[in-house]
């Protein structure tokens, strides 16, 4: 892999916690030495909140289909509905 | 529809969303709240299953009904001191980026909505899914597990380097 990608997995790496103690405390005072080091650790953290929050809003997209489905039965809607009446 | 593998996810989505709307209404909230906070609370759970940190031996359906509490407190209760005990166990905590907004601006949401979208859904594949590089090689049409890893490296290169263009374009202005 060419030189960026191997940091892009150390980043990866130093971010999950699966570094080595003193790889990791090592890489932490390199992103303090180096801030585009450290500012490409804070984006590659973007990228994963990013991605956390694309998956939930596919999730939550997926439920409310499975929902507008399940209402289109009788006895389910009934059974929804009359909680709220 | 496919939202898990698990083939009783749809028993229990039946059998556990009259129980949190009765709850929800019990609080004061309607239907859609209700929908929205047991969609919520079903996500929740699924995704501490996916990732081994349910940590608590109860079912499924009392885990869902345990966050979809403490959602509904959060949400309808005006003072949420109200809180019992239960709610309290770490266990069923929500995470706490769960309800915040994506952390980037909208042109960096329009490019992986477009340009993007392989990417993301190979990045989601990885790190939402927890899928291993086998499954995502064959999923994506990589020749091996090495490939689709250098690939999803590229896509993480990609993304990053879009969010600090962003950024950069957002100091200029």
């Amino acid at each position: 892999m060419r030189t960026t990608l191997c940091e892009i997995q150390a980043i990866e790496q130093y971010l999950d916690n699966t570094l080595p103690v003193t790889e990791h405390l090592l890489f932490q005072a390199r992103t303090l030495a180096a801030p585009e080091l450290a500012e490409k650790v804070n984006a590659q953290e973007k990228v994963l909140q990013l991605v956390r929050w694309f998956s939930r809003k596919k999730k939550k997209e997926k439920l409310d289909q499975l929902f507008n489905q399940l209402m289109q039965e009788e006895s389910f809607h009934h059974s929804i509905t009359t909680i709220f009446t | 529809m496919f939202i898990t593998d698990d083939p009783s996810f749809d028993a229990l989505y039946r059998d556990t969303l009259p129980k949190v709307a009765r709850m929800v209404r019990q609080m004061g909230g309607d239907l859609q709240t209700a929908k929205d906070l047991f969609h919520d609370a079903v996500i929740i759970y699924l995704e501490k299953k996916q990732n081994n940190t349910l940590k608590i031996a109860v079912t499924a359906q009392a885990y869902i009904m345990g966050i979809a509490k403490i959602l509904c407190i959060r949400k309808l209760k005006a003072d949420q001191r109200e809180t019992d005990l239960d709610t309290l166990n770490p266990a069923f905590a929500v995470p706490d980026d769960y309800y915040t907004p994506p952390p980037v601006r909208r042109p960096v949401l329009e490019y992986l909505k477009t340009a993007g979208s392989k990417c993301l859904q190979l990045l989601q594949a990885f790190y939402y899914d927890k899928k291993t590089m086998q499954d995502i090689a064959a999923s994506f049409h990589y020749k091996t597990p090495h490939t689709a890893a250098v690939q999803k490296y590229k896509c993480l290169e990609k993304v990053r380097e879009q969010i600090k263009q962003t950024r950069y374009e957002d100091n200029l202005v």
